[in-house]
């Protein structure tokens, strides 16, 4: 099976956001901040309500949040 | 610790508690009873109780480190104690005690073995605590490798 990676947009979407904190984040789409974090950071993969969340915060489509790539595409 | 989250620091603060029972159960078995006979009679009769002692103590002990940790925390870093579970600590969650559940069976399976080959009972209920206990620790240093590390 090829390995594959979710990036990530949270950080750049949070800055043009006027510096919304991750805490703010949160607490629009009611999980803790370490949730937050670790998906920042790539360590976890979030459902995809939680995905679908994330985006209407940001009023952004899902894939300006998330991309996938796989192991062969790089 | 200054770096680590409320759930990390969560983690650390069970797993102490485990180490403490760990050492109380120590301190009980082979130091205070130490000389007990080794009639295999007297033997199923003190780890009997010994056991049936243990299981309320890790309880109590497990429900005194939640309120002095979050009495603690609340005081250190003044954060509101609204503490939640969402899809990350369930998911942590499944796959610590997925570890924990395998510990215990290996440890079960080698108290097993160790009456299968005949050896005194002692044995058996030592590595039947100790499977339980370790199961304890690793459910405390997987949420802690899995919070810091991400799966």
């Amino acid at each position: 099976m090829a390995k594959h990676r979710i990036d990530n947009n949270i950080r750049k979407l949070r800055f043009l956001r006027d510096e919304m904190t991750q805490q703010q984040l949160a607490e629009k789409v009611g999980v803790t901040r370490q949730t937050i974090m670790s998906i920042e950071k790539g360590k976890y993969s979030p459902t995809l309500e939680l995905a679908f969340r994330i985006a209407m915060v940001f009023k952004v489509p899902l894939d300006e949040v998330f991309s996938y790539s796989d192991g062969e595409s790089q | 610790m200054n770096n680590m989250t409320y759930q990390e620091k969560r983690s650390v603060a069970y797993l102490t508690s485990t180490l403490i029972v760990v050492v109380i159960y120590c301190i009980y078995v082979f130091y205070f009873n130490s000389e007990r006979s080794l009639n295999p009679e007297t033997d199923f009769k003190f780890y009997g109780i010994t056991i049936i002692l243990i299981l309320p103590a890790m309880i109590i002990v497990n429900i005194l480190t939640h309120i002095v940790f979050n009495v603690m925390h609340t005081m250190l870093t003044k954060e509101k104690g609204d503490h939640f579970e969402d899809e990350l600590d369930k998911a942590i969650e499944l796959r610590s005690n997925r570890n924990a559940y395998n510990t215990f069976l290996i440890g079960f399976l080698l108290s097993m073995i160790s009456q299968a080959l005949e050896m005194p009972p002692y044995v058996m209920f030592n590595l039947l605590v100790a499977s339980f206990l370790s199961g304890s620790m690793v459910w405390s240093i997987s949420h802690l490798y899995f919070y810091r590390k991400g799966f």
